[in-house]
C-alpha cells in the first residue's frame, strides 16, 4: 500500500484547516496503523515485534538448485534455507544410493571469506554409510557444503545406502 | 543516520504557502517509502512482515578481547558473534596448546541468559593428541554470565585435555541475552 496524501493545495488558495489535518493524519495512520509499506534505508530499533514473519529470504526450497553431488540415485532429497540478514540458515536431508567417496551440495549464496575452511567447520551432522550411522561434521567453502561420513573424514563406501542430514547456519557475503 | 526531514518550516504570524505545505508533505512520505532514509524508533510492531534487505548487525570479532581457558598458547583465536535482537550466533575455531583445565571462553562482550536449564548451546568438534590424534564431538554450556565452558568430548563431559597437548575446537553456538 502507497502512503497517499488526502489534499494537493493550490497556491493562491486558503489553506483548508481541516484538509491540512487531514494530510497530518494520512501520514500518522500510515505509519502507526498498519495502513502503507514503509521503505527506509536503515532503522536503528529497540525491539520489534513482527505478526507473521521476519526475513530477506522466506523460507525457500532449494532441493533442485542445491544440486548435491555424491548421489547417483535419490530417494530423498531436501535442502530448504531462510535468509535474514546475511545469516543463512539451512536445514537438509538426502538420501539414496551413493556414489564416489564423498557428499557435498551448493551453497544458497556464498559465504562470507571469514567463513571458510577452519571457522565454518558445522556440526550436528547424521550419516549413514551402507547401514552404518555417524555423528559427523561438514564444511562451508565460497560455494559449497561438504559433508564428512565421520570424524576420522573417512571415504563414503561406493554404490551403497548414503544418508546425509543435518542443519546449520553462515554468513554469506 | 540520515532521517526524513521536512524543506519548510512556517513562521507564526507569516503567510502560509500552498506549496511550501505540499512540500513537506511530500518529503515526508517520500522520507518513509523511497527507501533513502533512516529512521530510530523505540520499538516497532509489523502487522505483516518485516523484509530485511540488506545485514541485521555486523559480524564482529572478539578472539583479542576475550580470555580462553584451557589453552596456554595459541595458533588460532578465530571467535566472531553476529548479533539478532538478544540472540547471539558464535562461530569459532581455536587452536594451540592445552594448559590441563577445563577450555572455554570467557569475558564476552555481553551477558548471557542462562537461567532456564542446563542446555546445550552448541557443538563442535574437538581434536587433541592425547593418546591420539583423537576427533571428538563436543559441547558448550553456559557456566556464566560472561563465559562459555568447552567439553571437548560430549560422550563423556568429564574429559579435559590434559596439560601440553595440541587442542582445538570449532564449531558454532547460539545464546541470548537477557
Amino acid at each position: 500500500m502507497a502512503l497517499n496524501i488526502s489534499y494537493n493545495f493550490v497556491d493562491g488558495s486558503p489553506l483548508n484547516a481541516t484538509q491540512v489535518n487531514q494530510n497530518f493524519e494520512d501520514i500518522v495512520n500510515a505509519t502507526l496503523n498498519a495502513n502503507a509499506i514503509i521503505n527506509i534505508n536503515s532503522a536503528a530499533i529497540g525491539s520489534i515485534n513482527a505478526a507473521l514473519d521476519i526475513y530477506t529470504v522466506q523460507l525457500t526450497d532449494f532441493s533442485s538448485a542445491s544440486s548435491p553431488t555424491g548421489w547417483s540415485s535419490f530417494n530423498n532429497k531436501f535442502v530448504y534455507y531462510k535468509k535474514l540478514g546475511k545469516t543463512v540458515y539451512v536445514w537438509f536431508y538426502i538420501d539414496g544410493t551413493g556414489s564416489g567417496t564423498g557428499a557435498s551440495f551448493s551453497l544458497p549464496f556464498n559465504s562470507s571469506a571469514i567463513m571458510y575452511g577452519n571457522i565454518a567447520l558445522i556440526c550436528g551432522i547424521v550419516t549413514n554409510d551402507n547401514g552404518s550411522i555417524y555423528t559427523s561434521v561438514g564444511g562451508v567453502s565460497q560455494t559449497a557444503f561438504t559433508i564428512q561420513k565421520d570424524l576420522n573424514n573417512d571415504s563414503f563406501t561406493n554404490g551403497t545406502y548414503r544418508l546425509c542430514q543435518g542443519y546449520f547456519f553462515y554468513e554469506a557475503a | 543516520m540520515n532521517y526524513p526531514t521536512v524543506p519548510n518550516v512556517f513562521t507564526s504570524g507569516s503567510t502560509a504557502i500552498a506549496a511550501n505545505f505540499n512540500a513537506n508533505y511530500s518529503a515526508l512520505a517520500s522520507g518513509l517509502t523511497d527507501g533513502t532514509k533512516d529512521i530510530n524508533i523505540n520499538s516497532l510492531c509489523v502487522a505483516s512482515t518485516f523484509n530485511v534487505v540488506g545485514d541485521m548487525d555486523s559480524l564482529i570479532y572478539i578472539g583479542s578481547t576475550i580470555t580462553f581457558p584451557g589453552w596456554s598458547s595459541f595458533n588460532d583465536q578465530l571467535v566472531y558473534y553476529k548479533k539478532i535482537g538478544k540472540i547471539y550466533l558464535i562461530y569459532f575455531y581455536v587452536s594451540g596448546t592445552s594448559s590441563g583445565v577445563s577450555p572455554g571462553f570467557s569475558s564476552l562482550p555481553f551477558t548471557i541468559n542462562y537461567g532456564y536449564g542446563p542446555f546445550s548451546y552448541g557443538f563442535l568438534l574437538a581434536k587433541d593428541n592425547n593418546g591420539g590424534p583423537n576427533n571428538y564431538i563436543g559441547q558448550i554450556i553456559v557456566n556464566g554470565s560472561n563465559s562459555l565452558q568447552i567439553f571437548p568430548n560430549y560422550s563423556s563431559n568429564s574429559y579435559i585435555t590434559p596439560n601440553g597437548k595440541t587442542l582445538s575446537v570449532q564449531g558454532q553456538c547460539v545464546v541470548s541475552t537477557s
